[in-house]
């Protein structure tokens, strides 16, 4: 077993991760009587994976990974502000 | 699982990032924007804001327990481990599902609504409001147009579905000829559920149960008001029969529109898993069938076979479950759930019963 902090962090915030994005998509899907509207977090998730990936290939952010993952998440939560306004 | 380390190392010592790469961080990355995004939003609504807090908290505790069980179980084999930990995960995704159905059900059951438009149409005549020990209960009285004023007359309180709100549903009565005549010879009351309309109490099934005996007390006390039925619809049907169950209330009549046999029926009618201990989850128990065995006063009971909230089924149960006085059931064919108002069959029957009254 892995026994520096880095990897148990990891680990367990991976398993953190897995009842907020269960959490996350039931309430989106069920509270909303729109499916399309409740499938907001996946369309988030392809949009930021899309983000990220294209990023990589940029010389200066593929050395920066992590600048990246934050304009993802930045955008992401604008998007999420834009829709808290229309809807 | 890939430590954040490799994740995020660069390409700056000379290694060049592949493909497999890429996809992972692409993907973390994924998850942690897709996730903050979603979470935002829940957290600026305000019907989500208390579920996405106990949500992430949840996230927290696991990360926590996570991490302790690493310390805990370092140097024993992974069938040890790894069963820990997908147990920790089990427990925290039910945890989280079981307070989101709790919460989603509660909502979906009673959501509380109000109808500012309604209410400035209104604002004519002279509203209801109640001081109860909570703050006050609000809602509107519609006089008997055929008896004058000052005479005693009989009362109809009205407990009405949970998309209602008294506002709506009495300007919609004044606004439409067919509903006059539940307000020519009866004082029509219909007092708004706690979180409805003006009210602004916290609804829970004990002071759903509360505000039954709040109403029937205003009601009961008016000097003019010679005598009470009661006319439920859907949801109001199960507040409405534990009234009439209660010792020292004294009802004249019941007309229950789509009655129900309890709550467990119409959470089970929209996702049929509420048996066992999933029953805990349901919010609202309302269970009529126990109430309806202390009811003494005539009832007459109205269901649609083509009902689609409220099984049909569901309305026969109730009705076996009646020991008391007189009771009609009566049964229509090919009406809606929202269409029971408008329907000349439901229509003639409620008719029918008030004037056996």
């Amino acid at each position: 077993m892995r026994t520096d902090m880095k990897y148990r962090l990891t680990l367990a915030a991976i398993f953190a991760a897995i009842p907020l994005v269960l959490f996350t998509l039931t309430l989106f899907i069920m509270a909303t009587s729109n499916i399309w509207l409740g499938l907001f977090p996946v369309y988030l998730f392809a949009g930021a994976f899309l983000v990220v990936f294209i990023l990589s290939f940029v010389p200066f952010m593929k050395d920066h990974m992590w600048l990246s993952v934050i304009a993802a998440v930045l955008l992401a939560v604008l998007s999420g502000f834009i829709l808290h306004l229309v809807v | 699982m890939f430590p954040i380390h490799v994740i995020f190392m660069s390409n700056a010592g000379g290694m060049l990032m592949t493909f497999g790469k890429r996809m992972k961080i692409a993907l973390i990355g994924a998850v942690i924007a897709s996730l903050a995004g979603s979470l935002f939003v829940l957290l600026l609504s305000e019907s989500a804001r208390m579920l996405t807090i106990i949500s992430l908290i949840v996230a927290v505790a696991v990360l926590g327990l996570v991490l302790v069980a690493q310390f805990i179980l370092e140097g024993k084999p992974a069938k040890v481990r790894v069963p820990v930990f997908i147990l920790i995960v089990v427990l925290s995704v039910c945890t989280v599902l079981s307070v989101a159905l709790y919460n989603i059900g509660k909502k979906i059951t009673f959501p509380g609504t109000s109808d500012e438009e309604a209410y400035e149409e209104l604002c004519d005549m002279d509203g209801v409001v109640v001081q109860i020990d909570e703050g006050n209960l609000s809602g509107w009285r519609i006089p008997a147009t055929a008896v004058a004023e000052g005479e005693p007359r009989p009362v109809i309180l009205y407990f009405g579905g949970n998309g209602e709100n008294s506002s709506h549903r009495v300007e919609n009565m004044l606004s439409n000829e067919k509903s006059s005549y539940l307000y020519e010879n009866y004082d029509f009351f219909f007092m708004d559920y706690p979180s409805y309309g003006n009210n602004d109490t916290e609804l829970t099934e004990d002071s759903l149960y509360q505000f039954t005996l709040d109403a029937y007390n205003y009601v009961s006390s008016l000097d003019t008001t010679s005598g009470i039925t009661l006319l439920s619809y859907s949801i109001g049907n199960g507040p409405a029969m534990y009234l009439a169950s209660q010792d020292d209330v004294n009802i004249d009549s019941m007309i229950m529109l789509a009655p129900y046999n309890s709550g467990y029926d119409l959470y089970n009618a929209n996702l049929n898993i509420f048996y066992g201990p999933l029953r805990l989850l349901v919010a609202f128990k309302l269970p009529s069938y126990k109430y309806a065995a202390d009811v003494e006063c005539p009832v007459t009971m109205i269901a649609s076979t083509d009902d689609e909230i409220i099984p049909y089924e569901s309305s026969r149960n109730l009705f076996s479950s009646l020991s008391g006085g007189a009771a009609n059931f009566v049964t229509v064919e090919g009406v809606l759930h929202n269409d029971f108002f408008s329907s000349p069959e439901v229509i003639n029957a409620i008719r029918n019963s008030l004037e056996a009254a």
